[in-house]
């Protein structure tokens, strides 16, 4: 068995020394809580293990050292890392690549000399390309959106044609060629011209001819997405060659296995191939604690389970204890469901009273917040009596949002056409302009710019594209934010004309001092022009600029060509990554305020220069709000020892929001008791009455 | 016995059975076995007619029918005779008869809708006699008053949403546990869904060609009262005034519709004017200037031709 710790095969602190003494021992820790993982898997024999660290405590190196024990215990053994997104496969990438530097010696070897290969996968065809040539690395990274492409529709008609030959000699149905492109086509749109017939073998084709209707010959009335499931199952079989196998997987957000498709790449495409399962989530359910059910259930997939795991996760009292806590009753199993839980589960939380601390941007709704309201609610109303159906908690939503979503929400849904007569009202009183005075904006607007004044960096959190929109607006068109720029413009033109002396006391080359001079000048701790003072700055802010040519050479296009760095930015589906928005955001300087919608919700570090995140809208699943804050609540970055990170929630009584407070509130209650998370509002008194049911689970 | 009967084999589901017979299963049973062993013919059977010992109920009352509008209860005997032998009671107290007929300033108390027939000298157990009141009266027995809120006025106008009606079912809230204690409903959404629902109902109300005059002048005397009470200016609250505004738009609306809808040309000509007055007395001028633009422009989108 690999040691963790110091002096020991591997140190998670080592990986971490960079984050500064404070950090060190939360980084000791993650050496405890690998030991524990391995210790679960490897020497109790379970096949899998839910690491659920809250968001920020460093998941991603726990989980690789792991893979690393794995890989060190049985060195031609793969480990597959299962991401949301290409983009996260590179960094758990470049992690893996970071890691190394930190084990011992005699395993650094293994890296140096390329026995321990490590690979990132675009693409199913590449990950079978090198499972079938042999080639598969030690370690490779892929996501599960290139791996849940595993089936095509010419796959499909190709499985449907080789299913409909065989009818006759499986269910003594003949069918001709013209009737069997028709019965293709019924499933599957496609040019048949280029379909060859696949592998199927006859007991899974007997399953889809079961589908035919014998009389007419046609298929059945439900049989379509019964035989869409066929396929896709009769795909994920025959993708990957038969002899793939991986020793770990590790899927990261492992939350997000509640989606059909990024599941079956678990449970149908890995089904049998992989021995241990490590699924990484800091929220392992949300709305429900069958969700958390199901997680653990995942872990049957792996190679050698047998039913009585199944039974033993199905026989877990969740339910049980979900209503003792609901009703505030005693749970008397609480002890045994804990002990059975913690086999499958290990989570750290953070110290919420000590590093955390809550505000509310919270007030009585403004009476003119009341007739939009009013109108919305006519209009749900009038769809409602039309007998048409609407997703009436997303239109309430996006009205608590602000009006401009409200606007768009109403543009895009049955409400426009519901009552003309309604919907034009609340467009003539919801104008474009009369938008930009929705009271809760305005609010948050005037709070915001408070901040800014202070230098205070805050990541503001929307739900809707259309409020980050009107946000931005209003806080570009204050005058005080407006000030504050022409006062930056003025320091940076300064600045401008001492390039080349900041580069001589730098000693870098001064096409690089341009922009390094360019963030000093952004920057709320702008030195003066002087050695010492720019000597001091460079001290402070060198590390996180990068310290060499390369490091610098890569400010340039996140910099841009502008004289000026935004002040305020955003970060959603309409900003492009070429605008480098987050980057900026990272950086010692402008800008002050990122507003991200749910976009940037997961896997994204805003934590470098930041310590206050604002909830301007409530969700209805509480683990969004957890992931939310995790993109500042995390290690490294300007925490400090008794500084705290800032969450504020903005919340408007008397509207909608209360009731969304209400239900999510109810929600929270399973994270809290589970996970330790989920403080909600000022919910203080709700916290401590459930504090006799709270479970732990230590490495 | 039903239990038996219904549930229990070998009856098995037979109703008749367990309606039949009033005796305990274990009797019965005991019964059928003993006819069922022995074999006897439907002509060895013998009627037995059962003992009725049950106690007559009083009931001298044909019919009793009260006049809301001028507060009188006539009442109908089967026999005038039984006129002197009857102690008629409603709601615990002895109603006293002009005439053996008519009971003037009659008051109908809330949930009561019947009048007790007592027996002098005993020997009958108390009857009863339900009180009609004729469908066009039918208005009139709500009180009129001044001094009502506008709630009240709104209330007493024609249809209710239950309360608590929501629409949780349909909203498409991802599907969490049944979450205890979910009776948080929005409330703006309930007043406004419950005004909406009285203002569907009024217009169709008018548009009603067999509406009788009576009532006709009832719910257009009730309409006005709604407008009337939901004066923005006489309260404090921005909400409310606000809310009471809203009210005023939604009557105007109504007025507005019956002036092209409602089926006589006098009728729409009488809408049109009242339409007309309730424009003018909608009241936006009264609320805080802040909120003055929003009401004034959704007055004048509402106004606009569809």
């Amino acid at each position: 068995m690999i040691g963790f710790g110091p002096g020991k095969d591997i140190d998670l602190a080592l990986a971490g020394k960079h984050l500064g003494p404070s950090c060190r021992q939360e980084l000791l820790s993650q050496n405890t809580r690998a030991r524990g993982l391995c210790r679960r898997l490897y020497e109790q024999n379970e096949p899998g293990v839910l690491l659920a660290d809250e968001v920020g405590k460093g998941k991603t190196y726990v989980a690789l050292a792991v893979a690393f024990a794995r890989l060190a215990a049985s060195p031609s053994g793969h480990v597959l890392v299962l991401t949301h997104s290409r983009y996260m496969a590179g960094v758990w990438k470049d992690r893996w690549m970071e890691l190394t530097r930190c084990v011992r010696k005699p395993w650094k070897g293994r890296w140096d000399e390329g026995g321990w290969t490590a690979r990132r996968y675009e693409s199913i065809d590449q990950l079978v390309a090198d499972s079938l040539s042999g080639n598969l690395p030690q370690i490779a990274f892929a996501s599960y959106e290139a791996l849940k492409k595993y089936g095509s529709r010419e796959r499909d008609a190709g499985c449907l044609l080789t299913v409909l030959r065989r009818a006759g000699r499986l269910v003594g149905l003949r069918l001709r060629p013209a009737k069997q492109r028709k019965l293709i086509k019924y499933m599957v749109e496609c040019d048949l011209r280029s379909v060859k017939p696949e592998m199927v073998s006859d007991t899974n084709a007997k399953r889809i001819l079961a589908w035919l209707d014998r009389d007419t010959r046609g298929w059945k009335d439900d049989a379509y997405d019964a035989v869409d499931d066929l396929l896709d199952r009769v795909h994920a079989r025959s993708r990957l060659p038969r002899g793939t196998r991986f020793d770990l997987i590790i899927v990261d957000e492992a939350h997000k296995l509640e989606g059909t498709a990024r599941h079956n790449v678990v449970a149908r495409l890995l089904q049998q191939r992989f021995e241990k399962c490590l699924l990484v989530t800091a929220t392992p359910f949300a709305l429900s604690v069958n969700q958390f059910r199901k997680r653990l259930l995942d872990f049957s997939h792996a190679r050698g389970v047998d039913e009585s795991f199944e039974k033993s996760i199905q026989a877990l009292p969740l339910d049980d204890f979900r209503n003792a806590v609901a009703h505030r009753v005693p749970f008397p199993g609480k002890e045994e469901l804990e002990r059975k839980i913690r086999r499958h589960m290990v989570r750290a939380t953070w110290d919420h009273e000590r590093e955390r601390t809550t505000e509310h941007w919270s007030g009585d709704s403004s009476a003119e917040a009341l007739l939009p309201t009013l109108l919305l609610e006519r209009l749900i109303d009038g769809v409602l009596q039309s007998g048409q159906k609407t997703h009436i908690a997303s239109r309430r939503e996006s009205l608590c949002s602000s009006w401009p979503a409200a606007r768009k929400s109403l543009a895009e849904s049955p409400l426009r056409g519901a009552d003309s007569r309604w919907s034009r009202t609340f467009n003539r009183v919801v104008t474009e302009r009369a938008a930009l005075t929705d009271p809760k904006l305005r609010e948050a607007t005037e709070r915001l710019v408070a901040l800014m004044r202070q230098d205070i960096k805050v990541v503001v959190f929307t739900q809707r594209l259309e409020t980050s929109k009107a946000l931005r607006k209003l806080l570009d068109e204050h005058p005080d934010v407006k000030e504050k720029g022409r006062s930056i413009e003025r320091h940076a033109d300064r600045l401008r004309r001492h390039v080349e002396r900041v580069a001589g006391w730098l000693g870098i080359d001064s096409s690089h001092a341009a922009g390094v001079v360019k963030v000093m000048a952004h920057a709320a701790d702008r030195p003066d022009i002087e050695k010492a003072s720019v000597h001091a700055w460079w001290g402070r802010h060198r590390k996180r600029l990068g310290d060499g040519p390369e490091a610098w050479a890569k400010l340039q296009p996140i910099l841009g060509r502008g004289r000026r760095l935004p002040l305020v930015v955003r970060y959603d589906a309409d900003t492009g990554s070429d605008e480098h928005n987050l980057e900026k955001f990272n950086l010692p300087s402008s800008p002050l305020v990122l507003i991200a919608t749910p976009k940037a919700q997961e896997g994204i570090d805003l934590h470098h220069y930041c310590r206050h995140v604002v909830l301007f809208d409530l969700t209805w699943n509480p683990a969004a709000m957890e992931q939310r804050i995790g993109r500042v609540h995390r290690l490294g970055g300007i925490r400090r020892p008794g500084e705290k990170v800032t969450v504020v929630y903005c919340f408007q009584k008397g509207t909608y929001e209360q009731v969304m407070a209400a239900r999510v509130q109810q929600r929270c209650e399973m994270m809290r008791v589970l996970l330790g998370a989920g403080q909600w509002l000022d919910a203080d008194h709700e916290v401590k009455e459930l504090d006799q049911y709270r479970m732990r689970f230590p490495a | 016995m039903t239990n038996a009967a219904l549930l229990a084999p070998p009856s098995w589901g037979n109703v008749e059975v367990a309606w039949i017979l009033d005796e305990r299963w274990a009797d019965a049973r005991r019964l059928l076995r003993a006819i069922a062993s022995k074999g006897r013919a439907i002509d060895d059977a013998e009627f037995v007619e059962p003992s009725m010992d049950r106690v007559t109920a009083w009931m001298p009352l044909r019919r009793a029918t009260y006049d809301p509008l001028h507060r009188a209860l006539r009442v109908e005997w089967k026999d005038a005779a039984d006129a002197r032998r009857t102690d008629l009671r409603y709601a615990e107290r002895s109603v006293s008869l002009d005439n053996g007929t008519l009971a003037q300033s009659f008051a109908l108390v809330d949930g009561i809708s019947w009048l007790v027939t007592r027996k002098h000298g005993g020997g009958a157990v108390d009857g009863c006699c339900p009180i009609d009141i004729p469908v066009e009266l039918l208005p009139a027995c709500v009180q009129i008053g001044t001094d009502r809120t506008p709630e009240e006025w709104l209330r007493m106008l024609g249809a209710v949403l239950a309360k608590g009606e929501d629409d949780s079912g349909r909203n498409g809230v991802s599907p969490g546990e049944v979450e205890p204690n979910q009776g948080k409903t929005f409330e703006w959404s309930e007043r406004v869904r419950d005004l909406a629902a009285r203002m569907r109902y009024i217009e169709k109300t008018f548009c009603d060609k067999t509406l009788n005059p009576v009532e006709e002048q009832w719910q257009l005397r009730l309409f006005q009262r709604i407008f009337d009470s939901h004066d923005p200016a006489v309260i404090v609250n921005a909400h409310e005034q606000v809310w009471r505004v809203w009210v005023r738009l939604e009557l105007w609306l109504v007025a507005r519709n019956l002036s092209t809808s409602t089926a006589s040309r006098r009728d729409r000509a009488s809408w049109r004017e009242r339409a007309r007055r309730l424009r003018r007395g909608l009241g936006i001028a009264t609320v805080p200037s802040a909120l003055r633009p929003q009401l004034r422009a959704a007055a004048k989108a509402m106004g606009e031709p569809t």
